[in-house]
């Protein structure tokens, strides 16, 4: 799962790569890689919380609460972008911050809570996926 | 960015698993994201939190 918590650092890195697009490219690949990292950890936690059935329903509900806030605010952030049409590139940059801020927390927490082990499943196979990425 | 750079996004992607990468390729592809993209993405965000746990694998809590 620390592997996951990378993943800001990796966005950062991104918007920085993206340097040569547009802020609102940018703002997009951010928060568009800081919602798969968080719908990952989610099914990440979920799939723990199945098999292990050790799981207490106030560390159920205590991610829960942290999540609810995370899609809060990417919830204001699609209203932004959907009011503004094309959107407004320097307030796409600052609302993209607060997402990434939120998600942050959603997964920090799983983080704590996961075992070890399963970080590992996180992973998939992925050498043969390389190629037709590129 | 060019091919190089995305190459070495990609590598760096890759721990994070095969899809989380491909979802990165396809971020950064869409140079001119439509609204519709915008969508896309932050529609995950909406998805209920409880949607993928079995509600019968959850212990209640211990009385106090």
């Amino acid at each position: 799962m620390n592997r996951i918590l990378r993943i800001i650092p990796l966005a950062c890195l991104l918007v920085v790569m993206g340097c040569a697009t547009t802020q609102q490219h940018s703002a997009y690949v951010t928060v568009g890689a800081l919602t798969e990292a968080v719908q990952q950890a989610r099914l990440a936690y979920s799939h723990h919380v199945n098999t292990c059935v050790c799981v207490t329903e106030s560390e159920v509900a205590k991610v829960e609460a942290v999540y609810n806030k995370y899609s809060a605010a990417a919830k204001v952030v699609q209203d932004v972008v959907n009011s503004t049409a094309n959107g407004n590139p320097d307030v796409l940059v600052q609302i993209s911050s607060a997402v990434a801020a939120s998600a942050g927390d959603v997964l920090q927490l799983i983080e704590q809570l996961l075992p070890a082990n399963e970080t590992a499943k996180l992973k998939t196979s992925l050498p043969k996926g390389v190629a037709p990425l590129l | 960015m060019n091919p190089m750079q995305i190459a070495a996004l990609v590598m760096q992607c890759l721990p994070y698993g095969i899809e989380f990468a491909k979802e990165i390729v396809k971020l950064i592809h869409a140079q001119n994201p439509s609204l519709a993209d915008w969508n896309a993405a932050l529609d995950k965000a909406q998805i209920p939190f409880r949607q993928d746990i079995n509600p019968g694998a959850v212990l209640p809590d211990k009385p106090v």
